[in-house]
């Protein structure tokens, strides 16, 4: 056996993915070759030393999340997995489009034939006038879970108070948080401004007051703690920097976490539900190399 | 109660089984299952813990979404996950790869990540304590920078192996290539593993 094959072979004998044959012909290369001898055993070192890279645990929003995400696709008809269900209703469907089709391509021929006897493009219009669903905004807490209480206290009637939410590819994010200076790189992708004019004692903690720059209020995991903090900061602007889902799943923690503080709470920060409101606005950035399009949807 | 407990344990092809029959629960013990192995996963892959997390679960949504072209009389089931994971990983890698400028970026933020993750644990342990803390978490890092330069194939078969266990025909079938060719990718990603590792050994 030539040294280059048994190098080769040496690394699937380390997993225990040799033949008999291999392993006995690999065994006597070994014996007497001294080089792939110590071949084998560096690549053993080293194939140990990766195993110093522990497993991590991926954090409990994962579960939880996937959770909704389970509950919402079983809402989604096409989504559940009834596949003689499923067949039954695309057939259906598929009949039903056909024959719809036919009563509709006899009266336009009929119709046509009689008023236009050459127009024949209407026949695919109804295809064309199908409508696709548009996406809701702004998106509230109440459409999803349990939490049915919409709970930060924010006075939309005062201020614009939002809570903003950027649904794209983190890569895509760091770019534009990057070009646009305003935040920091990683460790707070929560940031809590007050507007200039709320000069308030509770806001001091989220404020540079030098320099009225907005500063961090949370650790980048914690969103929950930074959305309980901001029950006690009224007209503030709060950007998420995470997907939708995540924004959700922190809203939640948030709202229970805010309905057994003020259940204990003699006098709650504000009573007024019908004035507090959340909106999830959903911010598409456009960019491209030379400039960078801000939109809200609305 | 006793006979929950007698009850011999579904396969993950009979939990499949069950899900394409609408039993939604069968899906969460799968998740349950194998959301950590593949978090891991995809984090070796990636290097970030936001990211990972969010791919497991595209992953397992495309799984409830497909899941009823899932064979399980032909297919395991562990291998079929794997696969889907592998082209959403290769998928994404390549969106990355399209604006390297990010890509780096991507790169710089994965160690204040990694560092960030090390934080607490470190405040709660005493002062030999967290050295070794320290000294493991510049082991992790040098082992995940010679992950990361090594080819995308091969970065996947080694993980594959060394990380999630699975068997050369298994890693085949995920990489869509003939067991000669995993012997090889997995041989030369030892073999560059060994040369960027030895000051380790």
């Amino acid at each position: 056996m030539k040294c280059s094959k048994a190098q080769i072979l040496i690394s699937a004998y380390l997993d225990g993915e040799l033949s008999d044959k291999e392993r006995i012909s690999l065994d006597s290369h070994l014996a007497s070759c001294p080089g792939c001898a110590r071949e084998k055993i560096a690549l053993s070192a080293s194939n140990n030393a990766l195993h110093l890279w522990e497993d991590a645990e991926p954090s409990e929003w994962l579960a939880q999340s996937f959770a909704f995400k389970l509950q919402d696709l079983q809402k989604q008809p096409d989504a559940r997995p009834r596949p003689f269900n499923r067949l039954f209703r695309v057939s259906a469907a598929g009949l039903l489009a056909v024959m719809l089709a036919f009563l509709f391509i006899t009266h336009e021929q009929i119709t046509s034939l009689v008023n236009h006897p050459r127009k024949t493009e209407s026949i695919v219009r109804p295809v064309q006038q199908a409508k696709v669903p548009e996406p809701v905004h702004p998106v509230t807490l109440n459409d999803h879970g349990t939490a049915q209480k919409v709970i930060l206290p924010i006075k939309h009637h005062a201020h614009t108070a939002h809570l903003a939410c950027v649904p794209l590819q983190k890569s895509f994010r760091t770019h534009i948080k990057r070009r646009l200076g305003r935040f920091k790189p990683i460790s707070a992708n929560i940031l809590a401004r007050a507007p200039i004019d709320s000069n308030t004692d509770r806001n001091k903690g989220f404020q540079d007051q030098s320099t009225s720059k907005p500063v961090p209020v949370a650790e980048s995991r914690d969103r929950t703690a930074t959305l309980v903090a901001m029950n006690h900061l009224n007209n503030a602007e709060i950007t998420i920097d995470s997907s939708m889902d995540r924004v959700r799943f922190a809203l939640r923690r948030a709202a229970d976490v805010l309905s057994a503080t003020e259940a204990k709470s003699e006098s709650p920060a504000n009573t007024d539900r019908s004035t507090w409101r959340i909106q999830i606005k959903e911010r598409v950035y456009d960019t491209s190399p030379s400039f960078i399009n801000y939109h809200t949807g609305s | 109660m006793h006979t929950a407990i007698h009850e011999p344990k579904a396969t993950d092809e009979e939990l499949m089984s069950k899900f394409q029959a609408g039993d939604v629960t069968a899906m969460e013990q799968l998740f349950s299952k194998y959301q950590k192995p593949l978090f891991n996963f995809f984090f070796r892959m990636l290097g970030r813990r936001e990211a990972a997390e969010d791919m497991v679960q595209e992953t397992f949504i495309k799984v409830c979404r497909f899941g009823n072209s899932f064979k399980g009389d032909e297919a395991k089931f562990s291998t079929w996950l794997y696969t889907v994971a592998g082209n959403q990983c290769r998928d994404h890698l390549r969106r990355l790869g399209r604006r390297p400028e990010i890509a780096l970026g991507e790169y710089e933020q994965n160690v204040t990540d990694g560092d960030h993750d090390s934080l607490d644990p470190m405040l709660a342990t005493g002062e030999s304590e967290v050295e070794d803390h320290v000294l493991r978490m510049e082991l992790q890092a040098t082992i995940k920078a010679a992950i990361d330069t090594l080819p995308e194939r091969e970065k996947t078969a080694i993980i594959l192996r060394e990380y999630q266990g699975l068997e050369y025909k298994d890693i085949a079938e995920i990489l869509g290539c003939p067991l000669g060719s995993v012997k090889v990718l997995i041989f030369r990603a030892r073999q560059r593993l060994k040369t960027r590792l030895k000051d380790l050994l």
